[in-house]
């Protein structure tokens, strides 16, 4: 029974292969499909993690239509169905138990606003900060939908779109409400390490 | 020498399968710094990813492509941070490549890792590897406002590129938070001065492994076909702070 295991985690390794990434034989990729189909990668760029709680670059942002923040990661959204939903949803960054001296405050978590580029050139996005009901992104009362038609320059095939967006960026800033409220959560958090949970479902036909 | 983590990788293979409705999680990480000013807790953690930037944890798989030959493959990468300051060595030890259920020593597969450390920053400000030229525009510590640290962020690397055939190898690179001097708030450097907290402001040290098995484009070690099958190599990570 075990011999037969192995054999099958060998034939799905085969098929899985052509889609592996290796370092650096294939610099680029050609993709093709056939019949509808839509997929979804994200790239957490960790240099940059973990970010400091106190830095400039994640402190409040007070525009409702500039992105500024700290650009933690990317995604990458293909699909040629007009048909698809793109859910995304996240947990408050919550300090990490026994983590770091967790001196200097009596907070143990904080919001923060999740930023996902539609557009990289006009910078066009969306944003959400935390929802308890994260981990089921499509029903969370605070979410970020992606769907087809935030894409309206896509070529438009009669009854189907190719929407392609490759590697765009994610951004966060700490969001409590307000600036100043926002400013007095960090103050009051305890030292340490924190961590917060993305979820990211995509549906498609 | 304080040993502060010891965690064990195991490199093998994996698969993936993708289904209609898709889902993924990711993690991002923060630190609030501690506010006892000039004695904060001393902090190093070490974190794991694949090469797709995917955090994995320790004793998890991680894998290679199948059919993989003579050519390289990122294996993981790591991300070392805490606010030491002083020198900070990670030691790798590679056993050697086995076939599942395979004692043989004839039968393993030899190959060769290169650590390389790639990018670093301190708070979040991203730095060169071997530059300090972010950092002599002024990053000042919490410790006395009167000064401005520039950090030296050198590292010496032992043992890599590391080749390992039937018994285990190791390498370590060695990060040298205390490279530093001490400069005032208008630039003069002062010599001779002495700032020997143990902690300083939270950085980050990146490195990447990258193998190359000894694997002939036809399948074949020293002349021999390599057998069907898994097959595996342990690495064991240690992190120490002078």
């Amino acid at each position: 029974m075990k011999k037969l295991v192995l054999v099958i985690a060998i034939a799905l390794m085969a098929m899985a292969s052509a889609f592996s990434t290796t370092d650096p034989p294939y610099a680029h990729y050609l993709l093709g499909y056939v019949d509808s189909a839509t997929d979804f990668t994200v790239t957490i760029l960790e240099n940059v993690l973990p970010f400091d709680l106190e830095g400039s670059e994640v402190a409040y942002n007070s525009s409702d239509t500039i992105v500024r923040g700290l650009r933690v990661g990317t995604y990458t959204l293909i699909s040629n169905s007009t048909g698809f939903s793109f859910y995304i949803a996240h947990t408050p960054l919550e300090l990490v138990a026994n983590s770091g001296s967790e001196d200097g405050g009596t907070r143990t978590r904080i919001d923060y606003r999740l930023y996902m580029i539609l557009n990289e050139s006009s910078q066009k996005f969306k944003s959400c900060t935390f929802d308890a009901n994260a981990s089921d992104p499509k029903n969370a009362g605070k979410k970020i939908e992606i769907g087809a038609s935030d894409f309206s320059t896509a070529p438009d095939f009669s009854d189907f779109k190719v929407i392609s967006i490759i590697n765009n960026s994610i951004y966060v800033s700490l969001d409590e409400g307000s600036q100043a409220s926002t400013e007095t959560a960090v103050s009051a958090l305890k030292a340490g390490n924190y961590e917060s949970t993305i979820y990211f479902l995509l549906e498609g036909n | 020498m304080k040993r502060i983590a010891a965690l064990l990788i195991v490199l093998s293979c994996v698969f993936l399968l993708s289904a209609g409705t898709k889902t993924d999680e990711k993690k991002i990480t923060a630190v609030k710094r501690s506010s006892t000013v000039g004695d904060p807790a001393l902090e190093v953690q070490i974190r794991f990813m694949d090469s797709d930037n995917a955090e994995f944890a320790a004793n998890a798989d991680i894998g290679l492509p199948l059919n993989a030959r003579d050519a390289d493959y990122t294996v993981f990468s790591w991300v070392l941070s805490g606010n030491a300051w002083r020198a900070v060595t990670v030691s790798f030890t590679f056993s050697p490549m086995y076939r599942e259920y395979e004692a043989d020593p004839s039968k393993y597969i030899p190959y060769v890792v290169t650590m390389t450390p790639s990018s670093s920053r301190i708070g979040n400000t991203v730095i060169p590897v071997n530059s300090k030229s972010k950092a002599e525009t002024g990053i000042t510590t919490d410790f006395d406002s009167s000064y401005v640290i520039k950090y030296g962020d050198s590292f010496s690397a032992t043992g890599t590129p590391l080749s390992v055939g039937q018994s285990n190898q190791s390498a370590s690179i060695t990060y040298n938070m205390s490279v530093n001097s001490i400069i005032s708030q208008n630039g003069d450097e002062i010599s001779g001065s002495s700032y020997d907290h143990d902690v300083c402001n939270f950085w980050n040290r990146m490195g990447v492994a990258v193998v190359h098995l000894g694997i002939t484009a036809d399948g074949e070690v020293n002349g021999n076909v390599v057998d069907d099958g898994i097959y595996y190599a342990n690495v064991v990570v240690n992190v120490y702070v002078d």
